[in-house]
């Protein structure tokens, strides 16, 4: 589930239940769905602070200006933070 | 992670401003293991944007909905995981011009790829990164130029003689290939006595024969017109009307 931090600009992601709601109709879709999900596992695993600069630049579409703004953080860490979590991804073979 | 690796997952998300951008497209024009760990991060953008969108059409929008701050959110079009796989860019490589290559991938990385036509504003926009530098240092004999002419003649189906390319008023720096959505572009790039480039693109798409045009985009001015399924270019720093004078003296020979 999503839910709003103390600060309600900083957002988390529960991502066991994110997983729960990727439910699959038929075939064609499952592929994708376990792609998301383990997606979204690696990004679950990620520190929080990580997790909520890309929830925020990658689902919500932030620049990163408005990230780093949001978040209290220079625009440097949304840059390594993002850095890190794609990292992460592009060890998915 | 590697050093890098924030640099260019900030330029995969255009977020670079223009001195980063323009000295990390260097880099990487000139270093195939950078070129490579983009490539690795660009192909993450796909997954973690459909992993995103999976997650938005399927949970309950009610319950994202009431957990948003609403004054904060922002929706933006899906341009971000545009990223052009830089096969399609080593293949266009045929003769040197690592440079233009990485404009163009730059150019096509930005989203300038969306429609059949848009082939003009990738080239516009990497046609904006030269400079009067870019090609006037460029000195070739004419046995090399006649050699690149006739590489990226036979890589279009044209014959490019340099009789046929030559152009008043400009001289004939350079040609190399590159590729747009897959079909082979020549590249002739000229420079007039500024040094100032103009260039005359030609890529085989099997377009429908089509009659001259022009336009303009800031201080660039192009004509285009199709034939013998090729789409040809001409772009520089130049007036409108002397593009469409160099169009039409090519389209009779090109």
């Amino acid at each position: 589930m999503w839910s709003r931090s103390r600060s309600g600009a900083s957002l988390s992601l529960g991502f066991v239940d994110a997983e729960d709601a990727l439910i699959s109709d038929g075939a064609g879709e499952m592929e994708t769905n376990i792609t998301a999900s383990t997606v979204l596992r690696v990004i679950g695993g990620l520190p929080a602070t990580q997790r909520e600069t890309i929830l925020l630049v990658y689902a919500e579409r932030y620049r990163y200006a408005e990230a780093a703004g949001a978040l209290g953080a220079p625009i440097g860490t949304i840059m390594s933070r993002l850095a890190a979590g794609r990292a992460a991804l592009a060890k998915l073979k | 992670m590697s050093d890098d690796d924030a640099e260019l997952v900030a330029l995969i998300d255009n977020e670079l401003d223009e001195g980063r951008r323009t000295a990390l497209l260097a880099r990487l024009a000139a270093n195939e293991g950078l070129r490579e760990r983009y490539e690795e991060l660009r192909r993450t953008g796909a997954p973690l944007g459909d992993a995103f969108n999976s997650l938005l059409q399927q949970a309950p929008l009610a319950g994202l909905r009431a957990a948003l701050p609403p004054a904060e959110r922002i929706r933006r079009p899906p341009t971000r995981f545009a990223g052009i796989a830089l096969r399609e860019l080593a293949a266009g490589l045929v003769i040197g011009a690592l440079a233009a290559g990485a404009a163009l991938w730059a150019a096509s990385s930005f989203g300038l790829f969306d429609g059949q036509e848009d082939w003009r504003a990738a080239i516009a926009e990497y046609a904006e990164l030269y400079t009067n530098e870019t090609f006037s240092p460029l000195k070739p004999d004419a046995a090399q130029q006649a050699v690149e002419l006739k590489a990226v003649g036979a890589a279009v189906g044209a014959n490019l003689a340099p009789e046929n390319v030559a152009l008043p008023g400009l001289r004939f720096t350079s040609a190399f290939m590159l590729a747009y959505d897959g079909s082979p572009m020549a590249v002739m790039a000229y420079v007039d006595a500024s040094g100032a480039p103009v260039l005359l693109c030609i890529l085989a798409n099997g377009a429908p024969d089509a009659l001259t045009e022009s336009g303009s985009r800031g201080d660039l001015s192009f004509a285009w017109w199709s034939r013998n399924g090729r789409s040809h270019l001409v772009i520089g720093h130049i007036s409108q009307e002397v593009a469409v004078a160099l169009a039409r003296t090519l389209e009779k020979r090109v």
